[in-house]
């Protein structure tokens, strides 16, 4: 375990440190504002499942991630329901 | 100085960047997600990652990384390289464990303080390939970025700044996603070069201004 003290080095002291334009730091301080603006424009959908921490491949198609489950069971039952019927069918034969 | 130490060669007190954190890691394609980790992590606690890829020049290799080690307050080094890597001749990296040593040794004959922190992906591993350094603690990261972020939160833990993991992983997701568009306007497809080096890790210290409160 290591203590670390001191503030904080400034964004613009680390930029001349590493040579880096003054314009090249407004470029990165845009291209920041424009992944948290892209970030917050988002879909509901997309931004509520991400923040549940759920899969937002539901969500990408329009569904939300409860209706995506719903759905899959329903799929599921309505499987389950033909091979019931195919069974009974074949005992009735 | 202590007696019985000898002063080490060019020897510049002033030259030391409190602030600053030698990285020693395998630059690899695998590796890539947890790099940006710890660029990001780094700058969550206020800190500046430094590596021996952002000195571009003629000098000889080791000379650069061992002139980063003496500028920097800290190394933290990843050891978890040790399989054989693909391309024939196959062999395992030495440069990792070969780093640790140079900082061990400049925290043991150096008369100001240097601090090392040991990453390895796996538990207990370290203590067959590198059983020197056996009653140090060796942070595990299971080789996923949040676990990286996870090891720094316990390695700096009496850091002044404390951020939160989900803190950090916000720093991550910017880095993450600017990196592709840095990769793109650079005209790069790897991230461990001096210029995409330098932009990420200024990057992830815009972004930490902006979530990690005490650092505003």
């Amino acid at each position: 375990m290591i203590h670390v003290g001191g503030g904080f080095p400034s964004v613009e002291k680390t930029a001349a440190t590493f040579g880096i334009s003054k314009s090249r730091v407004r470029w990165l301080t845009a291209l920041l504002d424009e992944i948290e603006q892209g970030r917050a424009n988002s879909p509901r959908r997309i931004r509520k499942a991400k923040m549940a921490g759920l899969s937002t491949r539901y969500a990408r198609v329009g569904r939300s991630p409860v209706a995506a489950s719903k759905s899959r069971a329903a799929s599921r039952a309505k499987v389950s329901r033909r091979k019931k019927t195919a069974r009974r069918r074949r005992r009735t034969l | 100085m202590k007696p019985g130490r000898r002063r080490a060669p060019n020897y510049k007190p002033s030259g030391v960047d409190p602030r600053a954190l030698f990285i020693n890691i395998p630059y690899d394609d695998d590796f890539e997600p947890l790099y940006l980790a710890l660029i990001a992590g780094l700058c969550g606690f206020g800190l500046t990652p430094r590596a021996t890829l952002e000195i571009p020049g003629s000098q000889r290799r080791l000379d650069r990384i061992f002139r980063l080690i003496r500028t920097c307050r800290y190394s933290f080094h990843d050891i978890s390289r040790v399989e054989l890597d693909l391309n024939r001749p196959r062999t395992p990296r030495f440069n990792m464990p070969f780093e640790l040593g140079l900082a061990v040794a400049w925290a043991r004959t150096a008369d100001r303080p240097h601090g090392w922190v040991v990453f390895e992906a796996k538990r207990h591993r370290q203590q067959k390939s590198l059983s020197d350094i056996n009653g140090t603690e060796i942070y595990i990261h299971g080789a996923r970025p949040v676990g990286v972020l996870r090891a720094l939160t316990n390695a700096l833990e009496k850091s002044r700044h404390r951020p939160t993991v989900q803190q950090l992983q916000g720093i991550y997701r910017d880095v993450r996603a600017a990196a592709v568009r840095i990769k793109r306007d650079l005209a790069t497809k790897s991230l461990y070069d001096t210029r995409p080096f330098r932009e990420l890790v200024t990057l992830a210290q815009l972004s930490a201004r902006r979530r990690v409160a005490s650092l505003r």
